[in-house]
Formats: C-alpha cells, sequence, structure tokens
C-alpha cells in the first residue's frame, strides 16, 4: 500500500508534476513532487539534485521542508510540506488591495528565509511570486530549489540562464557569470514592489533588451561612476542614458517612506551596492513589525 | 644467584624437548621455543620454579601458559595424559586458538583460515603465505573430516601446535579502550573470577564486497588491448554494491533518513553573517580573476556536523606522498633544503602504495590507483577544476566509507562526476557532452553509470553541498598543477 494517497494536482514543477496528498498514517497534508528517471536520458534531473542536496541542509520555518525522498524503479518523489497557496495566488485573489503590515511581514519572512539560505551558502537564483509559498498562518516559505546552488569558491562558471526574467537583475541579463547572494537581493526587491502594490509586476520585460530598458528608465542608465567596469560584462550592450523620470514615491505609492528607502537599497544595478538580506532585515522599516497582522 | 636456577631449567626444558622429538622431524623447530616457554611460564607459574622439569612436567608447561588463565585447578591437575583427554578441554581449545594465528605449523589455523578467508580473502591470504611451507608437512596427519576432533585427539598435533617458531604473544586485556586496536586478533573472553573462556572470536577487518563471484573472471579480463564495454560492469548492480536498499516491484523505498542536515547550525549564526557581508560587498562580480579575495571561508565552513564534516581533502590523498624515503632533508644553519634522490618509478611506487596501505588498511584502492583515477576524472572535466574539486570530494568520501572496491571505482569516480557537474550548472549539450567523456574515458556502460549515479547519491547520504573547505584543498591543488 502507498503511504500516501494522491488528492489532486497542484501544477507542474520545473522536472514533474506536484500533487497534494495526504499521508494515510498521520493524515498529514502533503506535496509531491514526481521525478521520472529515464535511464538512458540524463539520469537524476539536476533540479531533483539540488532541492535534494539543498534542501537538505536548509531547515528554517521560511523554507519549504523537504520531508522525504521516495525512490522507485522508474520514478523518484519528494515529498514536501504542503501549503495552501503561492504568492502568485494570493495576489490573484487581493482585487488590487493589500494591508501594507502584511506586506512587511511578508517582506520581513522573506528576508529571513534568504539570509538561513546565504549564510548557508546557497543562492536561491529564482525568486519569484509563484516560488514563494503561503500558509494559512501568514507564514511565507522559499520552495523551488531547482535552480539553487551552492557558492563560495568563486569561479566564473555560473550559469548567466538563472531568475525568471522579470526578476533578474542587470548584471545577469549582461552575462555575469560569476554572482554572489546580490542575486537574490534583487529578486526579493521586485517581489517587494510587487507586494506593495497588490500584485502588479515592477518590471514586466518582454525579452532581455526590453527589461534591461525597463530597469534603466526607472533607476538611470548605469554609469562607470556608478558601477565600474559593468561595460565588460559577456553581453553587455550599450543603453541610451535615461534619466529617472518617476519617483519611487509614484512607483509604490502605497509604501512608507522607510519602505521605499528599504526598496530603493534593494534595487541598484551596481551588484557590490546591493543590501544583503541580514542589513535589510536590520533596516528601520521593520521596527514596527508585525509578523501576525490580521488578514 | 637467579640466573643460574633460570638457565638450567632453560636447558632442562630444551633437553626434554629434544628427547622427545619424533623421528618423523616434525618436531625440529620446537626447540628453539621451548626456552620461549619456559620463559613465559616461570614469569607466573610458581610451582614449576626453581625445579628441573621432567618429561612429563614439559607439558604441563605448555599448557601452563593457559592453565593460568583458566583455573588453578585445572594447573594443579594439569599432566601428560591431561592432553588425551579430548573432552572439557577449553585450555587446549585456547592453545589452539591463540596459537593459530600466526602459528604457521598448526593444524587448527588451516581449516579456521579456510572458513574465515571467505569474508577476508585477502586479508586471509596475507597471512596464509606462512603456513604453506608447513601445509605440505602437515598434510601427511591425515586430517579426519571432523577436524576439531582431530586435532584434539591427538597428542602429537598438539605439541606441533604448542612448537610454533613464531609465537604470537598473548596479550591480556584488562578493559577495552576505543583506542585499542583489534583488528586481525583472536579474542578470548574470559570470566572475570575463574578465568574459564567464555566465548572466542576472531576480529577481521570489515569489507563489504569482498566477495564477488564476478570478481575473477573481470580480474582475467584486465589483461592488455582494448576491453569491450559490455565486459564492464555489464551485471553489476550499484546498490547491491554499496549496500543500499533498492527499489524493486514498483515498490518506493524512503530516504528520508538522510534528510537530516549534516551540520548543525551555530547559534551565532547572525554574527558570522554579518562578518561574511562585509567582505562580499567589496567585491563587484563582473571582472573575474579567480586570484581575487574572495570570501573563500563562508561561515558554513566553521560549522560542525554529524558525518561527513570531518572529511579532510589532504588525508586520503597526501600531497606529502611523493617522494618518499628517498628525500633527504639538509636542516644548516641558514637554510633547510631537500634533496631528492634518483629513484626507479616503479621503486617508488610501490613504497608509496606501502605507506598508503599501512595508513589505510582497509581500503582497497592503491595510492596510485586513486591518483590515476583522479586524473582521469580530471581529464573529463576539463577545464572546469570547480566541477573536478567536488567530484574529487564525493569520491574520496566514498573510499572513506568503505564502498569503492575494484569492481566498482570506475562506476564511483564516474558517478562523482556527473553529480559534481550537475551542481555546478552543467546542463544541455555540456552536460551530455562530459556524460559521453565520462563513458569513454572511464570505460564505463552509459546504463550502469546513469543508473548508479542515484545509488551513489544515496551511499553520499545526498551530502552534496559541502562546505568549501572540503573542496577548497583540492581547487588550490589542481589551479597549481595548471
Amino acid at each position: 500500500m502507498q503511504k500516501y494517497e494522491k488528492l489532486e494536482k497542484i501544477g507542474e514543477g520545473t522536472y514533474g508534476t506536484v500533487f497534494k496528498a495526504k499521508n494515510r498514517e498521520t493524515l498529514e497534508i502533503v506535496a509531491l513532487k514526481r521525478v521520472r528517471l529515464d535511464d538512458d536520458d540524463e539520469g537524476v534531473p539536476s533540479s531533483a539534485l539540488r532541492e535534494i542536496c539543498l534542501l537538505k541542509e536548509l531547515k528554517h520555518k521560511n523554507i519549504v521542508r523537504l520531508y522525504d525522498v521516495l525512490h522507485s524503479d522508474k520514478k523518484l518523489t519528494l515529498v514536501f510540506e504542503h501549503c495552501d497557496q503561492d504568492l502568485k495566488k494570493y495576489f490573484d485573489s487581493l482585487n488590487g488591495e493589500i494591508d501594507m503590515d502584511i506586506v512587511k511581514s511578508f517582506m520581513y519572512q522573506l528576508l529571513r528565509g534568504l539570509a538561513f539560505c546565504h549564510s548557508h551558502n546557497v543562492l536561491h537564483r529564482d525568486l519569484k511570486p509563484q516560488n514563494l509559498l503561503i500558509n494559512k498562518n501568514g507564514e511565507l516559505k522559499l520552495a523551488d530549489f531547482g535552480l539553487a546552488r551552492a557558492f563560495g569558491i568563486p569561479v566564473k562558471c555560473y550559469s548567466a540562464e538563472v531568475v525568471t526574467l522579470w526578476y533578474r537583475p542587470p548584471d545577469v541579463l549582461f552575462g555575469a557569470k560569476l554572482y554572489t547572494t546580490s542575486i537574490d537581493m534583487w529578486s526579493a526587491g521586485c517581489i517587494f514592489a510587487e507586494m506593495a502594490n497588490a500584485g502588479r509586476p515592477l518590471f514586466p520585460g518582454s525579452d532581455v533588451e526590453d527589461q534591461l530598458k525597463r530597469i534603466f528608465k526607472l533607476l538611470g542608465t548605469p554609469t562607470e561612476e556608478t558601477w565600474p567596469k559593468f561595460v565588460h560584462l559577456p553581453d553587455y550592450k550599450p543603453f541610451p542614458i535615461y534619466h529617472p523620470s518617476m519617483s519611487f514615491a509614484q512607483v509604490v505609492p502605497k509604501l512608507s517612506s522607510k519602505g521605499r528607502d528599504l526598496l530603493q537599497r534593494l534595487l541598484v544595478c551596481n551588484p557590490s551596492q546591493r543590501l544583503e538580506a541580514e542589513d535589510a532585515m536590520a533596516h528601520s522599516y521593520f521596527s514596527d513589525l508585525n509578523l501576525k497582522p490580521q488578514q | 644467584m637467579k640466573a643460574e636456577p633460570a638457565r638450567f631449567r632453560r636447558r632442562a626444558t630444551a633437553q626434554a624437548f629434544l628427547s622427545s622429538i619424533s623421528l618423523d622431524g616434525s618436531l625440529r623447530t620446537i626447540a628453539g621455543s621451548a626456552q620461549k616457554f619456559a620463559e613465559e611460564v616461570d614469569t607466573f607459574n610458581d610451582s614449576l620454579a626453581g625445579r628441573t622439569l621432567t618429561t612429563k612436567e614439559k607439558s604441563l608447561v605448555e599448557n601452563g601458559r593457559f592453565s593460568k588463565n583458566v583455573s588453578p585447578t585445572l594447573k594443579n591437575n594439569a599432566d601428560s595424559s591431561f592432553l588425551n583427554s579430548s573432552s572439557d578441554s577449553h585450555p587446549n581449545l585456547l592453545s589452539k586458538f591463540f596459537d593459530s594465528d600466526s602459528g604457521p605449523s598448526n593444524f587448527f589455523s588451516l581449516p579456521f583460515r579456510e572458513r574465515t578467508s571467505t569474508i577476508g580473502s585477502e586479508y586471509g591470504s596475507e597471512k596464509h603465505y606462512g603456513s604453506l611451507s608447513y601445509r605440505k608437512r602437515l598434510l601427511h596427519h591425515q586430517l579426519p573430516d571432523d577436524k576439531l576432533q582431530g586435532i584434539f585427539s591427538s597428542s602429537e598435533s598438539m605439541q606441533s601446535a604448542g612448537g610454533s617458531s613464531n609465537k604470537k604473544e598473548v596479550t591480556f586485556l584488562k578493559c577495552l579502550s576505543k583506542t585499542q586496536k583489534l583488528r586481525g586478533q583472536r579474542i578470548v573472553v574470559l570470566s572475570q573470577k575463574q578465568k574459564i573462556p567464555l566465548s572466542v572470536f576472531s576480529v577481521i577487518p570489515y569489507h563489504k564486497f569482498r566477495v564477488d563471484p564476478r570478481g575473477c573472471r573481470r580480474r582475467n579480463t584486465s589483461g592488455p588491448g582494448p576491453r569491450p564495454l559490455s565486459s564492464i560492469n555489464d551485471t553489476l548492480d550499484p546498490w547491491t554494491m554499496l549496500g543500499i536498499e533498492k527499489a524493486c516491484d514498483g515498490q518506493e523505498v524512503s530516504y528520508g533518513q538522510f534528510l537530516a542536515p549534516s551540520k548543525v547550525c551555530r547559534s551565532n549564526d547572525v554574527e558570522s553573517l554579518k562578518s561574511h557581508t562585509v567582505v562580499s560587498r567589496c567585491y563587484s562580480h563582473d571582472s573575474g580573476s579567480v586570484h581575487r579575495s574572495y570570501p573563500v571561508s563562508p561561515p558554513i565552513s566553521a560549522d560542525k556536523g554529524s558525518d561527513y564534516t570531518d572529511y579532510d581533502a589532504n588525508a586520503l590523498d597526501d600531497p606529502e606522498l611523493i617522494a618518499g624515503k628517498h628525500k633527504r632533508l639538509l636542516p644548516f644553519s641558514s637554510y633547510t633544503t631537500s634533496v631528492i634522490l634518483y629513484v626507479r618509478s616503479t621503486d617508488l611506487k610501490k613504497e608509496l602504495n606501502d605507506k598508503f596501505k599501512e595508513k589505510f588498511p582497509h581500503i582497497e584502492l592503491t595510492l596510485s590507483k586513486l591518483r590515476s583515477i583522479k586524473r582521469e576524472m580530471r581529464k573529463i572535466a576539463a577545464p572546469d577544476l570547480l566541477t573536478t574539486a567536488y567530484s574529487y570530494v564525493f569520491f574520496e568520501r566514498l573510499i572513506f566509507k568503505n564502498l569503492v572496491n575494484k569492481q566498482n571505482r570506475k562506476l564511483c569516480a564516474g558517478a562523482s562526476l556527473i553529480l559534481a557537474a550537475k551542481l555546478n550548472d552543467i546542463k544541455g549539450e555540456p552536460l551530455k557532452h562530459m556524460i559521453e567523456k565520462t563513458e569513454s574515458i572511464l570505460r564505463l556502460n552509459r546504463r550502469e553509470l546513469l543508473v548508479s549515479e542515484f545509488a551513489i547519491l544515496v551511499a553520499l547520504e545526498f551530502g552534496l553541498h559541502v562546505p568549501t573547505h572540503h573542496v577548497l584543498p583540492h581547487y588550490h591543488r589542481l589551479l597549481s598543477e595548471t
């Protein structure tokens, strides 16, 4: 008899189908990720490999828990903690209104989970609302570590094909093959703005060039002064000099001035100037933090 | 004078021994060791001290070693007839047992070894060579079917047992500490008060999958010339090979037990993170030279963990193990220099391998083989030294776990490479290319390689996210070698 009873299909992950299931013994609800193992292909998909090996080390309340790995002849099943919805679905249910206390709480939890990853030498590399899970208690958890990787030994061989376009930082858009925790901090900034606008994406670019144009139009085109040597990046293309025409007060009107300050420190083109997760958590925006606001 | 009676006694013992030698000459070696016996005996057998030993009592001496351990009553009752009483004879059994380990002339060693050698064939053969010369001679004793019975009913064999020329010393251990090495020894457990043997066992180094019925066949194929791929690892099951529970018949096997984090999170995580971020913000990642000062020892490296965190990258493939004894150090007052003498490469190889074997007696690989496999791994992953370094960590950890043997070493090396590559952003065409390179350079079957990949992942307990300081020494060595 199978240990888990499949209840419904939740969706298609990066490498397989995700089901909601119930543990027959404990009645606990879990999420099952089914991964096919084809012998003549490439073996264990690297995304599954990353999730297993990295989530093994990342036990934290703001990171989705991997409970078990089941293996049978032709498939691999990863058993995850189940959350009710992801941030994307949550946005859809909002009708354009969001409580700023919830934004603050979610942002803090996002940073806390991220700080834990970074302190354990893990880059998530695919932060986006779909990969942030939310449960009924208002807890936010980082999920989908299929693109995550270890950092620590800096070698110029990291993949530049990471992070969903809208949340990809300018250095990676320019083809940087060496990056660090700053890659996730940019995504966190984008998500922060999106939350503050109740689900309207900040930079919904259509391709790499459009993405960079949108970024530079808001933040100004970087110069040799603000970002030394950025013209040497592998995929560098010159862009017209844009001067910011919109203030952050216009971009995220509902966000407090402290929140805007935090956002501006995260959305910095020069990766070395971007705020780190731990520093972001210490920002004064969070001084009146309430982790469990009324939803 | 204390020395006088002792010498006399020894001579008497020797004479006694000589006079009892049978005509077939099988006891010639006994003469020398008789002296040793007497020495051993008079340290504890006070009742015999100062007396001339008669032929009759000599046998008592032989058993005296054990009567001391067994019981005082036994000691007193001992006489020559004792030898023939095959029943109720722990001391004899004991003597046989102790002797058999290094006593080539021992009967008992033959059947005993034959029984144990199924587990540690290599180990057994090491010890065996000494007994070969004796075997011939012993054959004419015609061992009966029930060998034990045969041995104990024959006084002749008993004497030959006692006459071992290179007798193993009997050590008495009061209490065992963790550091005590009992590998390859016979242990007799005696009761505390009466010294009656309760249990007897051997400690043999543990080797998984030592017995491989296909092993012989495979060895035969290792001759010169290209081997057909199908002959290598064709029927090898990576799961059984690694001693891991395998999923079969649609059954799902849970490996949840390996999901416990390998590192214990430190309480001052926040502090370490701060110091880390300060460093990491001083560099931009666009202009990358590997020699820049990056945060190479991030917080994780200091974490303590459960299973493999004590891995030392330089332990197995010791970078110092290159010159062997042929290096001469010349410490002058102002400087120190070393001269490496010319040495035939085969001699050096043998010496280094011997040193390695001495350091890691349980590892089946020789140092030269390990290094040659690592060279091949590097060739496959080239020019990606980081992937190579990670694969070394995985492969060496498998070796430390005693999972690598002659049959599966290339499979383990290949799977370690593929796992390392996947975690280092190698995907799509480059990954396919690398799998093909692994197949051809390590002469592996693709299916075998990919099937064993998950098995190796389980064998490594999913612990592929290793601390930087496990990888960095390999990486630096690889860098300096280019």
